[in-house]
């Protein structure tokens, strides 16, 4: 027969149990977010290389025609870029606002906004370079 | 008729503008502009009835990059 020693016992293991859990799932999001953060970086750079070597290769090209479909072409795929990671910011707020104040992650909503603000740059002169040849 | 200086300073303004490696670069937005109001000028100068405006400046933009590589084989690739 379990005495209440026992039922103490028992529930105190089964908290630190619960405690355990979400302290795990707690660490695997955070381990998520920055796996996400190193993404967003990987992101960032991926963009600007793509834009220096359209510079490089529309340099080498006469045809005005091509140069105005290579800028059209990264343009929209910029659009896209931004698209995503809008969405992607939407879908994880409720997350980044109850993690946002710890200082592993508090930086990420500034870091996705950095981005945002990135991308809108690269897509306007994209265009402006579609809109110079076109 | 553009004149050889007018074509090195609108080559200049193009290679400052669509050479530049850096997308965020003031200088280059800056002379985008300053290319888009020279072909205006030029296209009201030049009084062309049967050359529309688009086809005039992608016409400079060919003499411009000729004009590069000519002169500038570092610039015009």
């Amino acid at each position: 027969m379990a005495t209440l020693a026992d039922l103490k016992e028992v529930a105190g293991h089964s908290e630190l149990k619960a405690d355990a859990q979400l302290d795990q799932l707690s660490s695997e999001l955070r381990q998520r977010l920055a796996s996400y953060q190193d993404r967003l970086l990987d992101v960032e750079g991926e963009m600007i290389a793509l834009f220096k070597l359209a510079v490089l290769e529309t340099r080498k090209i006469d045809d005005v025609e091509a140069i105005a479909g290579v800028w059209k072409a990264l343009a929209e795929l910029y659009n896209r870029r931004l698209a995503r990671v809008e969405e992607v910011f939407r879908r994880h707020q409720q997350d980044l606002e109850e993690l946002g104040t710890d200082e592993s992650t508090a930086s990420i909503p500034a870091q996705l906004n950095h981005l945002t603000q990135k991308l809108k740059g690269l897509r306007d002169r994209a265009t402006e370079l579609y809109d110079l040849h076109a | 008729m553009i004149s050889p200086e007018e074509l090195a300073v609108l080559a200049d303004l193009y290679a400052r503008s669509a050479h530049n490696l850096d997308p965020f670069s003031p200088d280059a937005r800056q002379a985008n502009v300053e290319f888009l109001r020279k072909v205006d000028e030029l296209y009201e100068r030049e009084d062309l009835q049967s050359v529309s405006k688009s086809d005039f400046k992608v016409g400079l933009i060919r003499r411009c990059k000729a004009f590069l590589r000519r002169n500038d084989p570092r610039l015009g690739l």
